[in-house]
């Protein structure tokens, strides 16, 4: 009975409870649906019932004399309460904090605190998960501390927000995405230690540059940069330029200059020779500075030796022809070029350290002569099985190797060039555009030729490397190299050198004795007392 | 202040000559064996595998002392979430099943020296309960190789110490509003649950509500210490909720006086 009156006399705090839980589920986990509503119901049930069995309690409360001090001592509670309150608040704002582990693994670097301090513009860093990391929240917890107004991040479920997934082009969970304005750029969530060797360069990327304009050049029967139909398109080349924080534009040379804005002109796959006029706007806008990558295939004329002269680029009449045995492990084909050996080049030095392989359908080689004041690189090398087939009718002749007229491999299918600009004019001019932390850097025209188009049309871009290397390419381009490099924090390595013997003392102890120890002594003591 | 020595003297007493201290510790240690030893051996396994590795020229940095510490520690936390209410169920609860709630509230001592006496002696004593686990386990980091700082685990040990002494302070509050040590058992322990999960409310929201909930969470807070992060203002938190705890004590035995009067 006095159990059964204690119980009843929980019901109310229960109910209560019941509430506050309600409440916290509906506001905060999963909005007002039925579970929330249930529980709010459900605790208000119980309160009734407390009240019920406590209305005698209820009836009389406001006529008791210990009315006074019950009402005293709630509001003192509540007093201390709110008093506390106030002093977490403020320790939370000024929260001071010792990092004991070594290395400091939980403090940010000097680079990542400067920028995040002295961001420029708001930045946001979206974490599109379906099992939120607390430990990731706690990191980017971290860096908004630096620059709380300027530093914000939001954890998205994709599940639950398709449509902010959708517009942050987002198709895997776990996934970060730093947007600052229409800059916006992605990477897949990194392991903990190596998160800010990793989020820092993004965010100064992203920040400091704004979105990068990519113009296609147009009208010479390019693929088109949108998807139609089955058509040859750059539409999945587009789509991830965009989440690196590229926007790729048409540009028609016949019809307008090469704008103010352009970061880089890409050529990719005319089909037909461009005018003579075209080929000087190119020729003008590399002699400036300009940025310009060009992709072509063979047999194709594009009308470009002028400026292919200029620049001490050959292409090749040839295709490359592929023997090697990975080509048959793959199934490839014999017209697929297969490139697992690269230049060092700040384009190719991540897919040699990745072991990645690329792969180019229908290619020609590319050589390059030396010109006054132009740095070549070979970036791509063929197999050593392969060769440069130059037999005009290669559909009614067997392919072969004819040591007369073909090219033995390996052979190069694209560089990359570099002029740097003696015209100190020009010089000046474009360093006053710069800002301060490039003024000192020699302002260059950078060029890569690549051999091949079909790598980077849809259906092959995401094949093997191809991907990294046509946005490592641009990026390259554009000079989109990161200035910032942290290295991620490092774990020592540690061993425990326990001997057999040693962990056999320290299971028996742990498990056996030291529990014994304790009953025996309960025992004793019970027995004392008996 | 007399008061308070006085009632801890007898507190502590009534924990070693009670039956029931002893079962706890017994359990206590066997849990914390096994899990440690559990934990131990999974260590070294994954070492050995990490050595596999690296001669295969792998990465193979793994931390062996450092995640022994931190899974142990974790781990500790969670058993004292289940023996916590224990330890307290008793210390009010049981004084007014027998009555003798009156002759304190009644006494010399004022009702604050009660308090913390109280929760002074049960805080010593759940220290004591700390001691062979924190041997034993510097026992066998002393054989790792590099060394390891030792300050971590140190603070690790503060962290429980302090996050135990906040839910001790709760369990005595709720342990005075009930004569059933049961209920104070289970009561407390709901409390604390709801405190340690609290985070989880939060969902994936950034409001202020949810980082309040965030931060009010033990277990995060907990998290932090075990991994080497001393905040000040988790600190602040431990101390609140223990201010908090024996004030709402104090008030609740105060308003206790009058009803039965």
């Amino acid at each position: 009975m006095k159990n059964g009156q204690a119980l009843s006399d929980w019901t109310g705090i229960i109910g209560i409870g019941v509430i506050a839980i309600g409440l916290v589920v509906g506001s905060a986990l999963t909005g007002w649906t039925a579970v929330p509503f249930s529980l709010l119901a459900a605790g208000l049930a119980l309160l009734v019932f407390w009240g019920i069995t406590h209305r005698q309690q209820v009836g009389s409360f406001l006529g008791l004399r210990s009315t006074q001090t019950n009402a005293n001592i709630l509001v003192s509670v509540a007093a201390m309460a709110v008093i506390l309150v106030l002093i977490n608040v403020v320790a939370v704002r000024y929260d001071a904090r010792l990092d004991l582990t070594e290395g400091g693994l939980f403090t940010l670097s000097p680079q990542t605190q400067q920028l995040v301090q002295g961001l420029s513009r708001p930045v946001k860093v979206w974490v599109v998960t379906t099992a939120p990391d607390p430990n990731l929240r706690e990191q980017l917890e971290r860096y908004r501390r630096l620059n709380p107004s300027r530093f914000q991040f939001e954890f998205v479920d994709p599940n639950r927000n398709p449509l902010v997934a959708q517009r942050l082009q987002v198709t895997q969970s776990n996934t970060l995405v730093v947007e600052s304005g229409e800059s916006r750029q992605q990477l897949p969530q990194p392991p903990a230690p190596d998160l800010e060797s990793n989020l820092t360069p993004i965010l100064s990327k992203v920040v400091n540059r704004g979105e990068a304009v990519a113009y296609f050049v147009q009208g010479h029967g390019e693929a088109s940069l949108e998807a139609n139909g089955g058509t040859v398109s750059f539409a999945q080349a587009v789509g991830s330029l965009g989440r690196e924080g590229y926007r790729a534009e048409p540009l028609n040379l016949v019809q307008a200059e090469i704008p103010e804005d352009a970061d880089v002109l890409v050529l990719a796959g005319p089909q037909r020779p461009l005018f003579p006029g075209e080929v000087e706007k190119l020729q003008e806008y590399l002699a400036n500075g300009g940025r310009v990558l060009l992709l072509i295939g063979p047999r194709v004329d594009a009308g470009l030796d002028p400026l292919l002269e200029e620049w001490g680029v050959v292409l090749a009449d040839d295709i490359i022809v592929e023997a090697s045995s990975v080509s048959q492990l793959l199934g490839t084909g014999p017209a697929v070029a297969l490139v697992t050996s690269y230049g060092d080049h700040p384009i190719t030095a991540p897919l040699a350290a990745q072991r990645l392989m690329t792969l180019f359908p229908l290619a020609r080689s590319v050589e390059t002569e030396a010109r006054e004041g132009i740095q070549a690189t070979p970036l791509l090398r063929t197999s050593p099985q392969s060769w440069g087939e130059t037999s005009v009718d290669l559909e009614n002749t067997p392919v072969q190797f004819d040591p007369d007229r073909d090219k033995p491999g390996p052979l190069t299918l694209g560089v990359a060039l570099t002029r740097s600009l003696d015209n100190s004019e020009a010089n000046a001019e474009q360093n006053a555009e710069q800002n301060d932390e490039q003024e000192s850097k020699p302002r260059e025209a950078r060029f890569v030729v690549i051999g091949n188009v079909n790598f980077a049309v849809n259906g092959n871009l995401l094949q093997q490397g191809n991907q990294d290397l046509f946005l490592n390419t641009l990026n390259w381009l554009t000079e989109q190299t990161d200035q910032i490099s942290i290295r991620p924090k490092s774990i020592t390595n540690r061993r425990l050198t326990l001997t057999r013997q040693n962990l056999n003392w320290l299971v028996l102890g742990s498990t056996v004795l030291l529990p014994l120890l304790a009953l025996g002594s309960g025992a004793a003591l019970w027995w004392q007392r008996r | 202040m007399n008061g308070v020595i006085t009632i801890f003297r007898k507190e502590l007493r009534g924990y070693f000559t009670s039956p029931i201290a002893y079962v706890v510790a017994a359990v206590f240690w066997g849990l914390a064996g096994f899990f440690f030893t559990n934990i131990l051996v999974r260590v070294i396994a994954i070492a050995q595998q990490a050595d596999l590795f690296a001669q295969f020229g792998q990465d193979s940095s793994f931390d062996a002392a450092t995640i022994l510490s931190q899974q142990f520690l974790n781990l500790l936390g969670t058993i004292f979430l289940f023996l916590l209410p224990i330890l307290t169920m008793g210390s009010y609860a049981e004084e007014r099943r027998r009555g003798t709630i009156e002759l304190l509230a009644t006494s010399p001592i004022t009702n604050l020296a009660v308090a913390v006496g109280k929760w002074l002696a049960v805080w010593v004593f759940f220290i004591t309960l700390l001691i062979p686990p924190l041997v034993y386990q510097v026992l066998t980091l002393s054989t790792s190789n590099p060394a390891v700082d030792y300050r971590l685990t140190l603070v690790g040990y503060v962290g429980l110490a302090l996050m135990a002494g906040s839910v001790m302070a709760l369990g005595l509050f709720v342990s005075s509003l009930t004569d059933s040590t049961l209920i104070a058992a289970v009561a407390t322990f709901g409390l604390v649950l709801l405190l340690w999960v609290v985070d989880a409310a939060a969902g994936q929201e950034n409001n202020w509500i949810a980082a309040t909930l965030r931060h009010l969470s033990l277990l995060q807070q907990y998290g932090n210490w075990v991994q080497g992060i001393v905040s000040s203002s988790s600190l602040i938190l431990f101390l609140s909720i223990t201010v908090l705890g024996l004030f709402a004590t104090v008030q609740a035995v105060e308003s206790l006086r009058w009803q039965q009067s």
